[in-house]
């Protein structure tokens, strides 16, 4: 197989994990209630799918950052992939999950308010992406920090965050199903963001490029086990 | 064939503050079988591991000709350690299925030979849907072997292969590799504490002691310059007098010891003193056991 299919693959994973678990949600909600319209299709589309996905796939990017990194990275190094290659195909696996989310995210809200969609309703979408960015790329370093020292705990943090959004989120909208509800409650809220956008966007960038160096300074040593 | 020598030099790995391998310098040619043969803890799972660069050193280069293996695709494509794969749920791998490590040997190794990994595969009866965790110790071990011969790797180390076999299996498992030295020419290193049973297939013995290689030499010649000799204490001694011993036994009046003859040493029969050939697994006992008692 070659490389980018390979990488396009890893997306692929990501992408539906994520997407599958707000898409069940979703359509439990459309079931459960009366009307059975695409009024009703798009509404559900601004008010639980766009904020949903991005909330389910900021826990479900890290998971699938750890199990790759855990268990199928060593094995590449093993069978004479470089770390380099490693490590590069991962950021661009990371990119490329967080933007489709985010596109499918964007599209969904376009869809709900159109006519009326603006550049404003696609604010949470773009700070989104740069959450998925940064929770994958905290992820990363723990989860090669976890391999470097063999300290379970290191790795436990990162699972357990993202056990338990991915859980409460589950938990949340399930009730939210039950009694008829909308499971816009739980919409993210980006607009401290918003007082200045461009400085925040320049501290993630760096947070993310300085998390990116330290991974890779731990990467580019380290020890395999299979 | 890759027509390539394979060296290390001045190799030194470190886990903290202690130094397991000690400045090692190694030359394996194409076209041979090499066997690698250390007590446990010798450091040969690691001196392999570097030398496939899947760990890195602390020190030293390794090198496939003139290109330095360390991070280099070209270089490694040559190279692949089949090493052990844990059976126990430590390793996070060991979730994995064993279609999962074809699969991704399909992938990432560029000489993979599906066909060849397809064959063995029925061969050893795996189960493909099995999970790594699930396998027996053999069945691990068939597992890494599959992976080592369909590599098609021109360098190719085994990690005690036939820890675990029945004897069937481990008569198939040197049958194979016999077939495939014979008919690509691959060089193989194999490490293995069953000394005795793989003498045959090697061209060169390689004995790592203790972080450090005590000894690298052909196996025949070795054979050839080990003798054994036992006879009254005072005779032996007169016998061996000036020559290199390893491991004198004494009981009584009667000594035995291992001689080891230099180039051109020979060593006279003499009355009162019997001289044996002795194996491979004695005179790696005799050189790397210590002294008897």
């Amino acid at each position: 197989m070659r490389r980018e299919k390979r990488i396009l693959k890893m997306v692929w994973e990501d992408l539906w994990v994520g997407l599958g678990l707000v898409l069940i949600l979703c359509a439990a909600q459309f079931i459960r209630s009366s009307q059975w319209n695409l009024e009703r299709v798009r509404e559900l589309a601004v008010s639980s799918f766009s904020s949903g996905l991005i909330i389910v796939s900021s826990a479900t990017l890290p998971l699938m950052i750890y199990s790759r990194y855990s268990a199928q990275e060593p094995l590449k190094i093993f069978m004479g992939y470089t770390r380099k290659k490693v490590f590069w195909d991962m950021q661009l696996v990371k990119l490329l999950s967080a933007f489709f989310i985010a596109l499918i995210s964007g599209a969904s809200v376009v869809f709900g308010s159109w006519p009326l969609a603006s550049l404003e309703d696609l604010g949470m979408v773009f700070w989104g992406f740069v959450l998925m960015m940064l929770v994958q790329g905290i992820t990363e370093l723990l989860t090669i920090l976890y391999l470097k020292t063999r300290k379970q705990w290191i790795a436990l943090i990162a699972i357990i965050a993202s056990c338990g959004v991915i859980g409460g989120f589950v938990g949340y909208n399930t009730t939210a199903v039950i009694n008829e509800k909308d499971f816009s409650g739980i919409q993210i809220s980006f607009l401290f963001l918003q007082e200045a956008p461009i400085l925040w966007l320049m501290f993630s960038v760096a947070v993310c490029c300085l998390m990116g160096y330290f991974s890779w300074k731990l990467l580019k040593n380290l020890e395999i086990r299979i | 064939m890759s027509e390539k020598i394979l060296r290390a030099k001045g190799i030194v790995k470190k886990y903290g503050k202690q130094e397991v391998l000690h400045n090692i310098d190694l030359t394996l040619e194409p076209g041979k079988i090499y066997g690698l043969i250390g007590r446990n803890g010798a450091g040969k799972t690691t001196l392999l591991s570097i030398l496939s660069a899947q760990n890195p050193a602390a020190s030293g280069e390794i090198c496939l000709g003139e290109e330095p293996v360390w991070e280099n695709p070209g270089a490694l494509q040559h190279i692949f350690f089949s090493r052990e794969i844990s059976p126990n749920g430590a390793a996070d791998s060991s979730g994995l299925k064993v279609k999962d490590y074809l699969e991704m040997a399909e992938a990432y190794l560029p000489k993979w030979d599906k066909k060849m990994a397809e064959k063995l595969v029925e061969l050893f009866h795996l189960d493909r849907k099995k999970k790594t965790m699930k396998l027996s110790k053999g069945m691990l071990s068939m597992l890494s072997i599959v992976l080592a011969l369909a590599s098609k790797a021109d360098f190719t180390f085994l990690d005690e292969p036939v820890s675990g076999l029945d004897v069937v299996a481990r008569e198939q498992f040197y049958r194979l590799l016999l077939e495939e030295f014979t008919e690509t020419g691959r060089t193989f290193v194999i490490s293995t504490h069953i000394i005795e049973e793989a003498a045959d297939l090697f061209e060169e013995v390689i004995f790592l002691h203790e972080g450090r290689i005590l000894l690298k030499e052909n196996t025949q010649e070795l054979l050839e310059h080990c003798i054994y000799v036992s006879g009254r204490a005072e005779e032996v001694d007169q016998a061996v007098q000036g020559k290199e011993l390893h491991h004198q036994e004494t009981l009584g009046r009667s000594k035995g010891v291992m001689v080891r003859l230099r180039e051109g040493e020979t060593l006279e029969k003499t009355e009162g003193i019997t001289l044996q050939p002795v194996n491979l697994q004695k005179v790696f006992v005799a050189l790397c056991g210590g002294e008897a008692g």
